[in-house]
């Protein structure tokens, strides 16, 4: 019985946070306040990030975060990141059309 | 296939266009009426500035069958960034100005125009000036700064008509931007620069930048004193390697500890009184007073002994009341009161709403914070953080983030005013919807 327990609970659990909106859409979304809505820029100077492939977004970033890339700001804001976490803005932001 | 009845659904119109035609009746016989607005849930979201309309737009993102209504006062709004550029003279007002049209047409987001009064969260529903109610499941904050005049003997809300703070938007704006050309060659435009925390900690220093460009350009003998309230300022380093470049010594900073805090004014003379005792006169001045929340947020006694409301960090739902979100530079949090950080913060709020309408718990994530300013129309400098953001708090992650560099050259410095207008543009279609 308790087994039976703890196994509905942890399936509740898993359901609770499965469904949340995706920390990784709030991560990808701040990136759209200068790359543009859904990463595609409104201007032409600027630089779009949707529908790249992953594994080219997900090397840039991790270049920048090293340093290996200078930049202006990405250089910056790129050590804000875990390896895993540009991985998955990376997927993501492949994904965006 | 989706029907008429079925879209009105989802948009959340049958309320607002039911109880639009009755209001009236309403009205008539005095009677309070209520705005009733269907849909899996109702959002209101008092205030369409970055963080208002930002946490609109991604509410519907991510669930569009949650209804979401923006109560703002005006159908325009003119954006604090860039409103610098105006006052500079090579940027019109026009070029500030954002409408809510694709917010309601292509996000399905509904639109009062008018000002919310008073807030019962128990009843769950605001109350409207013109007495009308509209209920809400979440209610979202987001009405910005209001000013302590009383922090300075002497000012007054009143004197803004004379010396303007230029610190929404707008009308103030153009009334600063008509002093400065109004202003003689020779003359001197003074800043009064209150203490942190206000509204866009380098605003004032992009503001002097770009006066000064168009005093160097037009009226080279004036002077510009920057009277502050604080001993150093954000891209301090930066900014005075700018000026002392592009404008040589026009520009003045006169910190507080060597009387740059100004404790009165008068506006009538337009003389200001520092607290070492010296009174100086100005051509222009542009007075900036200290600030709070938003009325809003003290009267409904979601504001702390600072004036500032107070947040669960991984939300933003208030901390004194359920079911109350505060976003923007309302809220207190530890990331500077920018545009861009309203933006987040809409993003943060809108995942948690939509998560625990959803019956589910919010996710933690991280966030982001970066600000141009611009030293001339084509030297730019930056600032960036990157914050995580669980029920510890939101944190700046250490080692990321931070300014442009100091003794950059020239083009990389062209190329950062270059990135201001793509993070201007880019910021403000994420923010109201791009057509």
């Amino acid at each position: 019985m308790k087994r039976f327990l703890t196994a509905g609970v942890l399936a509740l659990c898993f359901t609770f946070t499965a469904n949340a909106v995706e920390s990784v859409k709030v991560i990808a979304a701040t990136c759209f306040g200068c790359h543009g809505p859904e990463g595609k820029t409104t201007n032409k100077k600027g630089y779009s990030i949707a529908g790249k492939p992953a594994a080219v977004i997900e090397k840039t970033l991790l270049q920048y975060k090293e340093g290996k890339l200078k930049g202006t700001v990405m250089n910056r804001l790129a050590k804000g990141y875990t390896d895993e976490e540009i991985k998955k803005v990376a997927e993501y932001l492949s994904t965006l059309k | 296939m989706i029907t008429r009845r079925d879209l009105l659904k989802l948009t959340g119109l049958v309320g607002v266009a039911t109880v639009a035609g009755v209001d009236k009746a309403f009205s008539m016989s005095q009677k309070v009426s209520e705005y009733e607005i269907k849909g899996k849930a109702h959002v209101v979201v008092v205030g369409g500035g970055f963080g208002g309309s930002t946490v609109a737009k991604y509410i519907k993102i991510f669930d569009k069958d949650i209804a979401v209504t923006i109560i703002e006062g005006s159908d325009k709004y003119y954006t604090c960034p860039f409103s610098n550029t105006v006052i500079g003279g090579f940027k019109k007002i026009e070029d500030l100005e954002v409408d809510y049209s694709i917010l309601k047409g292509k996000y399905g987001v509904n639109f009062i125009k008018g000002h919310v009064q008073e807030i019962d969260t128990t009843a769950k529903h605001v109350i409207l000036s013109d007495g009308k109610k509209v209920k809400y499941d979440k209610l979202v904050l987001s009405p910005g700064i209001s000013f302590k005049y009383e922090a300075v003997e002497g000012a007054t809300p009143q004197m803004a008509e004379e010396i303007p703070h230029a610190w929404k938007a707008g009308p103030q704006t153009l009334l600063l931007r008509k002093q400065l050309e109004a202003m003689p060659d020779g003359g001197t435009f003074i800043m009064v620069i209150p203490p942190m925390p206000y509204r866009c900690p380098p605003g004032p220093y992009e503001r002097a930048s770009l006066v000064a460009w168009y005093l160097k350009n037009n009226k080279p003998k004036s002077k510009i004193i920057l009277l502050d309230a604080k001993n150093n300022f954000p891209k301090q380093k930066l900014f005075m390697e700018g000026w002392s470049a592009l404008y040589g010594d026009m520009v003045e900073w006169v910190s507080s500890d060597v009387g740059g805090k100004v404790i009165k004014i008068d506006p009538k003379e337009k003389v200001v009184v520092t607290s070492s005792g010296e009174k100086i006169k100005g051509d222009v001045i542009n007075f900036i007073p200290h600030q709070k929340a938003a009325d809003i947020i003290s009267s409904s006694k979601l504001a702390n002994e600072k004036g500032w409301a107070d947040i669960n960090p991984k939300t933003f739902e208030s901390k004194v009341a359920k079911d109350v979100f505060v976003i923007g530079d309302s809220s207190n949090t530890i990331m500077p009161k920018s545009g861009f950080s309203a933006n987040s913060h809409g993003k943060v709020a809108a995942a948690a709403i939509v998560s625990q309408i959803n019956g589910k718990e919010p996710e933690n994530t991280t966030v982001v914070n970066t600000c141009y300013s611009l030293v001339s129309p084509t030297y730019g400098i930056s600032v960036a953080a990157v914050y995580n953001v669980s029920e510890k708090g939101i944190e700046a992650v250490k080692g990321a983030g931070g300014v442009s560099p100091a003794g950059a050259d020239e083009k990389f410095r062209e190329k950062e005013a270059i990135y201001a207008q793509v993070w201007y543009d880019n910021i403000v279609a994420d923010t109201w919807g791009r057509g």
